[in-house]
């Protein structure tokens, strides 16, 4: 039993050891203040995009309906048949 | 054949110089890097373009020290300078040379494995790049690795100029690794923190990189971190806009308006002006040192009567900037750098061999040394004789222009000081010349008595 816990204790440290950085202990790149940064950047940009996605669909929702059958699209003058649809 | 001192940093291959001739070993570690980065034709493409430098694969193998995947040569560049030599306006280009050829090479899924300044050489004016080996396989959402890197080695010193007005010269001289974001976040003026790129590229990078050298280490790796690709283009066209607005704090410096009100009437300087042209067109310099250029006016006339390529030192950062962006406009052959006189560039960075000082990459073939030696004889107290020495070991042959104690601009360096320099005299000079040089030709130039001599060292 106290082996089997001993040897589980060991496997824990071992692999503690094995993906602990052995860098980040005494150095540290000095890259790290960059890449943060880069992140942070990322994350607004990402919180941006979400942020007008989120806009877009409030307004769109808020917004008169746009009319959905060719008939109401054709009235408001907005119906294009596409390129290849038109007859020669 | 020996490796380059300053190529050691990267596994993938070292640069080895033979002679005169230059070679890139491909290591095993960086062959198929290298395949992949030729085979997409990317250096080919900006080689044709003159952004970076051209290669061609050899079968030579003489002399090499290590087993070569690959041996490419390169053509050798007429003289090697480095950014802390440079002026702000070809750090400035350099720098956007640098983001130029990363936002091109990312359009073909490559990105640049660092952001060295020292990657990039001067051909006249033109920057250009030079370590082939910086190109890899772009891995999807990667960061910009060489970020930090480029801020230091050219967006802090620009911002130095541009911000503080302290020229990066010396400073970069004192540190290989360039500005450091952590000093400058320390001493920009608080208003540049209302800049959003100076708060994003120095503060807030300063910022993280403290509290993370203060974070206690965790057991758990860093979750790495991802930049879509669509936000590394847009972080390098950022900076490209920020860069390109760059420009000096303070206007004119004294030497800048030196050829509009310095001591020489017009026929005078058609005098020195025509001694000069009679030299060139005499020796037709491949490189000629014009030592004190200023703003390269005398470097214009020998280029125009047969000096094949002329590399300018000044010490007035104004005038150097000036010479350098009339070098660019006028595609001149013509590289003004920074030059102390009385501490040129050193030896230094690993072994202290990694930068050669400049005495070590002297290759001139004729020199012009122009209203130069009262300012190293009188303004700085070298013995006379050991100007002439100096300038002399810098070419053996030139011309050298001594201005005498009548001149109104020696006057002005002796205004307020005593007098010390007894020996100071166009006899004492031509003595200290005759011993070591003949004298070719002289002539007076100037109604204070300016003499122009025309040297070839006897030994």
């Amino acid at each position: 039993m106290s082996e089997m816990r001993f040897s589980r204790g060991v496997i824990y440290v071992t692999s503690l050891v094995a993906i602990w950085p052995p860098a980040a202990l005494a150095y540290l790149d000095p890259g790290t203040g960059s890449i943060i940064l880069q992140g942070l950047l990322a994350a607004i940009a990402g919180t941006l995009v979400a942020g007008r996605l989120y806009w877009s669909r409030l307004k769109s929702f808020f917004a008169r309906k746009p009319p959905s059958t060719p008939e109401e699209q054709a009235e408001t003058g907005k119906l294009t048949a596409p390129e290849s649809a038109r007859p020669d | 054949m020996r490796r380059d001192p300053g190529s050691f940093r990267d596994p993938a291959g070292h640069v080895f110089l033979d002679g005169g001739r230059i070679y890139r070993v491909i290591t095993e570690a960086g062959k198929s890097e290298y395949e992949r980065v030729r085979d997409s034709g990317l250096l080919a493409e900006l080689a044709e373009k003159g952004w970076v430098v051209d290669s061609y694969e050899t079968e030579h193998r003489g002399g090499l020290p290590e087993r070569a995947a690959y041996v490419v040569e390169h053509p050798k560049l007429p003289f090697i300078s480095y950014p802390y030599e440079w002026s702000f306006y070809g750090l400035r280009d350099a720098a956007l040379l640098q983001l130029d050829i990363h936002l091109a090479s990312l359009e073909r899924g490559i990105t640049l494995n660092d952001a060295s300044a020292y990657n990039v050489q001067f051909i006249g004016s033109d920057p250009i790049f030079i370590d082939t080996l910086s190109f890899r396989e772009y891995r999807q959402d990667e960061p910009w690795i060489g970020h930090r890197q480029f801020c230091e080695h050219y967006l802090n010193p620009l911002l130095l100029r541009s911000v503080l007005g302290i020229p990066h010269n010396a400073w970069f001289r004192g540190d290989m690794d360039g500005i450091r974001v952590e000093h400058l976040a320390r001493l920009l003026p608080l208003k540049s923190r209302f800049s959003l790129s100076l708060l994003q590229h120095v503060f807030l990078q300063a910022y993280f990189q403290r509290r993370a050298a203060r974070a206690r280490p965790t057991a758990a790796p860093p979750k790495p971190v991802r930049l879509p690709a669509s936000m590394y283009k847009k972080l390098l066209l950022d900076m490209r806009t920020i860069v390109s607005r760059l420009h000096p704090a303070q206007g004119e410096t004294v030497w800048a308006g030196y050829a509009e009100s310095h001591s020489y009437q017009t026929d005078e300087v058609r005098a020195k002006a025509q001694f000069i042209a009679d030299f060139c067109r005499a020796v037709s310099p491949k490189i000629l040192w014009d030592v004190g250029c200023n703003t390269g006016d005398y470097s214009v006339v020998a280029l125009s009567n047969g000096a094949e390529r002329v590399i300018g030192f000044d010490f007035d950062v104004g005038a150097l900037d000036r010479a350098y962006r009339r070098a660019r406009a006028e595609s001149l052959n013509f590289l003004p750098l920074h030059l102390d006189a009385m501490n040129p560039s050193p030896s230094q960075g690993w072994g202290q061999r990694e930068r050669g000082g400049l005495m070590e990459r002297a290759n001139a073939d004729g020199l012009l040394a122009l209203a130069l030696v009262h300012h190293l004889a009188i303004a700085k107290n070298v013995p006379l004789d050991d100007v002439v020495q100096w300038l002399l070991g810098l070419s053996s042959t030139g011309v050298i222009e001594f201005v005498p104690k009548e001149d109104s601009m020696v006057g002005v360096l002796l205004s307020n000081r005593e007098d010390i320099f007894a020996s100071y005299d166009k006899a004492t000079f031509e003595q200290h010349l005759m011993r070591h040089a003949r004298i070719v030709r002289q002539e007076t130039v100037s109604r204070s008595g300016r003499v122009l001599y025309w040297y070839q060292s006897l030994a």
